[in-house]
């Protein structure tokens, strides 16, 4: 199987980001990690740094899948941090990546929620269009 | 009442359970000391390794192990490991809260395993100073260097007094000992 480099797989990745963020203005942040929590590539509107949140990404998915497990509830598709001040999103790209999602807009978790979906697919169609 | 003030009292809730937190560096064997000797399924957080870490095992942990070992009849031990690599630090914050005991592993035939036990140490130094801990060397039988007297001499011109055994993370009898001589210096000290 052709692996990639962290490069490659940032190139791949960041014009899907670049596009749903240029369609909808209340997502503020986006990022693709690894499993493993190695970011990926990121687009924000404000420059923060990310590096963590990365890493807390893969580790939040892991224990949504954990729990969605335990109950036997299929696969888990979000999981949704709702805040005082906006929502997160975290949700599998494919088996290697996860794509993280923030919205600080007042009742922007719908569009967050359908645009990080269909994020997510373009991406995991680029990867597999290359890979398989 | 403020907010912030414990408004709880839960003494006598689950006081038998004993959390133990299994920490070191990535590959030391925290999840398999932890499937080894647990009585439960465990719950386990592996997901596939994209790194360099793939050169030797295939998964890492990215939030927590969980297992339980029944000591005696009123004692449990519910164990937890952390994942290993720094970028997960955050998790070794959340998962040392409450922890009575701290077994530390390190890999013997990684490159630096004394750097990477006073990586472990200073992290933890501070619960370490209000609970116990010991050490567990594993990968002695595939590791080229020259065996345990380096990490005794370490550990005693550092001034840590607790324990330190080469064990094999794969071998119950071998986790056991870790485990009950920790709960023994938690009885001397409790
Ligand atoms: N040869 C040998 N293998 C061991 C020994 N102890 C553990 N192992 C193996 O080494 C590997 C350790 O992997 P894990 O248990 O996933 O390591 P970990 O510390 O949880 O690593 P991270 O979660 O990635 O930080 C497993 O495949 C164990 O079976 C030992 O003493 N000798
Ligand atoms: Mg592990």
């Amino acid at each position: 199987m052709t692996k990639l480099s962290v490069e490659q797989a940032a190139e791949i990745t960041r014009p899907c980001l670049l596009e749903t963020m240029d369609r909808y203005s209340a997502i503020d942040a986006m990022l693709v990690v690894s499993v493993d929590g190695h970011m990926i590539a990121n687009h924000m509107r404000e420059e923060k740094p990310m590096r963590r949140l990365a890493s807390m990404g893969s580790s939040l998915m892991s224990l949504g899948d954990t729990v969605t497990e335990e109950l036997n509830m299929g696969a888990c598709k979000n999981v949704v941090i709702e805040n005082d001040l906006g929502h997160v999103v975290f949700r599998h790209v494919n088996k290697i990546l996860v794509l993280v999602a923030v919205t600080q807009s007042p009742g922007g978790l719908g569009i967050l929620l359908s645009a990080s979906k269909s994020c997510a697919e373009n991406v995991a169609k680029n990867f597999s269009a290359l890979i398989s | 009442m403020t907010m912030t003030e414990n408004f709880l009292d839960l003494d006598g809730v689950e006081s038998s359970d004993i959390k133990i937190v299994f920490s070191g560096p990535v590959g030391a064997g925290k999840s398999q000391a932890i499937r080894t000797v647990s009585d439960i399924e465990v719950v386990q957080t592996d997901v596939v390794a994209t790194d360099e870490v793939q050169d030797s095992k295939e998964t890492t942990t990215v939030a927590m192990d969980y297992g339980e070992l029944q000591l005696d009849a009123d004692t449990t031990l519910a164990l937890y490991g952390t994942p290993g690599q720094e970028r997960f630090r955050f998790m070794w914050d959340i998962l040392i809260k409450g922890a009575l005991g701290v077994v530390l592993m390190v890999d013997d035939s990684a490159p630096d395993p004394l750097g990477d036990l006073e990586t472990y140490l200073q992290n933890f130094s501070h619960h370490i100073a209000q609970s116990t801990a010991v050490v567990g060397v594993t990968h002695t039988d595939v590791a080229a260097s020259s065996g345990m007297e380096k990490y005794y001499e370490y550990m005693e011109q550092k001034g840590y007094f607790f324990p330190i055994y080469p064990i094999d993370a794969r071998k119950a009898e071998d986790v056991n000992l870790l485990l009950q001589s920790l709960t023994a210096m938690l009885e001397i000290g409790g």
